[in-house]
């Protein structure tokens, strides 16, 4: 017995000088660890200051530009919000919420808007947030040529020295909207930017907002620290933010972070699959919030000379083909829905009188048959490497099979899906591309639905009849126009044209835990995930 | 012997060359580069091809390889083209964390594993030894994944003793930091060990049977004395050996503990780069490596002269 002690002593006394050599050496920071203590019912009335925000997700994968005039990627929003400002926020039911533009004003049908600018607020590198840098923001997205929200704004006139006016090229019934929810109106300042160069300001965000950017490890971590000279106040006047700091961690490894999440080492998660909400959700004190944000389309080469997709007939008997709703509903988890539009149900934008292709495979065996393909055909179909696209293509597969299509799988990684997807035409191949709803539905089809600019444009002919609606799109003046065209734009995309076959509609789920408060801006506060307003969170004392 | 070494050393880089060709032809045949990700899903072809010209990726592929081994000749490694920082100070940073958790679980695997194996060799066939090996063969079978969340959930989720993530440098919380290593040196560990505790009991096995140990007992000789200086000892030659595979294991191959674990070395970087094509630190890391592997075999080769004379007067020979 006594050697056997002696042993396990020796064993841990090992462990322990391990443990302790790997901590020799080195330099850096680190956020506070979170304690172990239980929430305060009391402190959780009103807000107090301190703590620091701890919000994680998987992976940071195309998010290294933090530089809105050249930015691509929507998820930036979200990163970058606690340092970088937009000119106004939005409520989840749309309404606009006055930020750095503290008023405006609509004339001409919505062809000249005044913007009167918040007065006192400095950007972190202590130069004045004014007309000038607002207008020197608007013309840096406009030469970048990536970010086409600014592209019907025709001229900028300075009025004085915190008022604007965007004089523009047609009348845009969607600029204010876009104000609130684009990437490219968050401010930098035009001082650290001519000072540093473009390159610099990628990964050196200088803004108006809560939090300064104190280190970023690409991929591992960004740590934020408190603006002590932040120009917003509560509704009570005191000063903002509550926090002293925001921290997101990317953690490769979903089953870490969420037993990471349930230890209440992670106050947000973010990014939720379906495992992950399984296994959330049996603990009463997690909340979950979800919006739609992308869904899935397969797309059609019907530009590629001798496609035998060219033929509508083929088309929708490969739409005919399918199962959607028993697919998405026993493939895949919550934050799933199956659509037959480029909506998603519950949406404003919903066309209800969409047919759409229910399943009906002897329809499909028949069309093909009229379509001269009585045997069916070899096709292949692209998508990007991902779990849930190698498990669709492969139900895909079984069902096309049954009507006689034998399909061939090719999954590329997001480089190669980039380079012979995106950037180029995809050739005679079935294509899975995902489609955003940033800021919305129309907000996303006035880019990548728009036969004048979409990436797709090499591959998919789109007719006369869908780019006169485009037009109209554009020049819709009120919203209630605008949503009749686009609702006639996806009714001619799938039932009338069938240039696209919509899978399901993927929900952007967050889990916050019970100690967080202030998300969001609208009147549903908290359910505001996407548009979060990071100077309005607090943490309940631990 | 310094002839061997030096010998050893042009092996070496020319070994290193052809790792790094090899690793950059690889790269070069997976479709798609770092523009793709640089310029984001909604950029035009032509702002892509532009790009790709400003960093060179329109020249020809040994063009290129050329450029960077040029570089690196002067001592530059190269900026990578998608963190926009000089690789040598990506890497750095990296190869700090990845190294201090390869350290310690090399000591732990060595330290423990030669000592349990001399135990088990010593008792064979008794509890100990049935024991020993019933836990070492385990510890060989069993994946570092599952052995890192059954590690999460007894010692932070049940026990909560143990932070189940995350990375803090010893200079900002070295409390922390050590609490945060714990496991996944204790995981990248539990594989060599097992290992080393195998290649050590079979080792000691053999030897113990030979003549001289015999001899050395009829001497009268202490049974400790014998196994120190005459087991041990010869023994050693092939527990070598398997220490240096296992740098490479534990240096290259903890990728998958950094994953689990959430902990930013140098794995998670080359498995990012690869993702996002940034051919220079792929290039770096894979050089990091080679040079690692290269002198943990060096070390191990001129160690084999240390502890067996023989060999020694072989190389002088030779």
């Amino acid at each position: 017995m006594k050697k056997l002690k002696r042993a396990i002593s020796v064993l841990l006394a090992l462990a322990m000088i391990a443990a302790v050599m790997t901590g020799c050496g080195g330099s850096g920071t680190t956020p506070t660890p979170a304690s172990t203590a239980k929430p305060s019912a009391a402190a959780a009335k009103t807000p107090v200051y301190g703590g620091t925000l701890i919000v994680s997700q998987s992976t940071q994968q195309f998010e290294d530009n933090l530089y809105p005039p050249t930015a691509a990627n929507a998820d930036v929003l979200q990163n970058a919000r606690p340092c970088l400002e937009p000119l106004l926020k939005i409520a989840s039911d749309g309404t606009l919420i006055p930020f750095l533009v503290k008023e405006y004003k609509i004339e001409n049908n919505g062809q000249k808007y005044t913007l009167i600018l918040q007065q006192g607020v400095k950007f972190h590198d202590g130069t004045d947030f004014n007309a000038e840098a607002v207008k020197w923001n608007i013309e840096q997205t406009q030469a970048g040529k990536i970010q086409t929200v600014f592209n019907t704004v025709k001229s900028i006139d300075i009025i004085d020295n915190y008022t604007l006016v965007l004089n523009m090229a047609s009348p845009d019934l969607f600029l204010l909207q876009t104000l609130a929810t684009s990437l490219p109106v968050f401010m930098v300042s035009p001082t650290a930017v001519k000072t540093n160069g473009a390159e610099w300001a990628k990964t050196h965000p200088v803004g108006t907002g809560p939090f300064k950017l104190q280190s970023w490890d690409y991929g591992v971590k960004m740590v934020y620290v408190k603006n002590e000279n932040y120009w917003g106040k509560d509704s009570n006047g005191n000063k903002l933010p509550y926090l002293d700091g925001i921290t997101f961690k990317f953690i490769p490894e979903n089953v870490t972070s969420t037993t990471a999440f349930k230890n209440g080492e992670i106050d947000v998660l973010r990014a939720l699959t379906s495992n992950m909400i399984t296994s959330l959700k049996s603990s009463s004190k997690v909340t979950i919030y979800d919006y739609a944000f992308l869904q899935l389309n397969i797309w059609y080469p019907t530009l590629v000379s001798g496609s035998k997709f060219q033929n509508l007939k083929v088309r929708q008997a490969i739409s005919y083909a399918l199962d959607i709703p028993t697919i998405i509903k026993s493939l895949f988890g919550p934050e799933f829905d199956s659509t037959n539009q480029v909506s998603y149900p519950g949406s404003p934008m919903y066309n209800k009188d969409i047919a759409g292709y229910k399943y009906d495979p002897q329809k499909a065996k028949q069309l093909l048959a009229e379509a001269g393909y009585p045997n069916g055909f070899d096709a292949t179909i692209v998508a990007e490497n991902t779990p849930e696209n190698s498990l669709l293509c492969q139900t895909i597969q079984s069902y096309f099979k049954a009507v006689g299509i034998n399909l061939t799988i090719d999954l590329a990684d997001a480089a190669r899906f980039a380079q012979s997807v995106m950037f180029s035409s995809w050739g005679d191949r079935l294509a899975v591309i995902p489609f955003t709803y940033t800021p919305d539905e129309i907000g996303s089809a006035r880019r990548v639905l728009n036969p004048a600019t979409t990436l797709f444009r090499s591959t998919v002919d789109f007719p006369e009849k869908y780019k006169g609606l485009v037009t109209n799109l554009f020049a819709a003046t009120t919203a209630d126009a605008a949503k009749k065209v686009y609702a006639d734009m996806n009714k001619f995309l799938i039932d009338e044209a069938c240039l696209l076959t919509p899978i399901y509609v993927k929900k952007y789920a967050v889990a916050q835990q019970s100690w967080v408060h202030g998300f969001g801006s609208g009147a549903d506060g908290e359910k505001q995930i996407r548009y979060w307003s990071p100077e309005t969170v607090w943490k309940e004392k631990r | 012997m310094t002839q061997y070494i030096v010998k050893k050393l042009f092996q070496a880089l020319l070994v290193l060359l052809i790792v790094t060709f090899i690793s950059y032809l690889i790269m070069e045949l997976i479709p798609g580069d770092a523009v793709d990700f640089l310029l984001g899903l909604e950029a035009t072809p032509e702002k892509a091809a532009a790009l790709r010209a400003s960093l060179n990726l329109d020249k020809p592929f040994v063009v290129r390889y050329f450029i960077w081994l040029g570089g690196l000749f002067r001592g530059d490694m190269g900026t990578s083209i998608f963190y926009n920082d000089s690789v040598a100070n990506i890497l750095v940073k990296k190869l700090l964390v990845t190294f201090r958790m390869g350290f310690a679980a090399l000591i732990i695997s060595t330290a423990v594993g030669i000592s349990l194996g001399v135990v088990s060799a010593v008792n064979r066939g008794g509890f100990w030894d049935n024991l020993i090996s019933f836990f070492a063969n385990i510890g060989i079978s069993i994946p570092a994944f599952w052995l890192g969340i059954l590690f999460i959930i007894l010692f932070a989720v049940k026990m909560k003793v143990l932070p189940v993530q995350g990375y803090t440098e010893p200079s900002a919380d070295f409390w922390m930091h050590t609490r945060q290593m714990v496991m996944p040196v204790i995981v990248t560990a539990v594989g060599a060990l097992s290992s080393m505790v195998r290649q050590t009991r079979s080792a000691v096995l053999e030897t113990i049977s030979q003549d001289y140990v015999r001899t050395a007992r009829e001497k009268g000789l202490r049974e400790r004395v014998i196994l120190m200086k005459h087991v041990l000892r010869n023994a050693l030659i092939p527990i070598l050996t398997l220490l240096g595979m296992q740098v490479r294991v534990l240096f290259g191959g903890v990728v998958i503990v950094e994953n689990i674990f959430a902990v930013p070395g140098m794995g998670r970087l080359l498995v990012n780069s690869v993702f996002n094509r940034d051919i220079t630190v792929v290039q770096g890391c894979i050089l990091i490596m080679g040079v690692v592997v290269i002198i943990a075999n060096l070390l191990v080769d001129i160690s084999y002269g240390f502890v067996d004379p023989r060999i020694r007067e072989i190389k002088d020979v030779a």
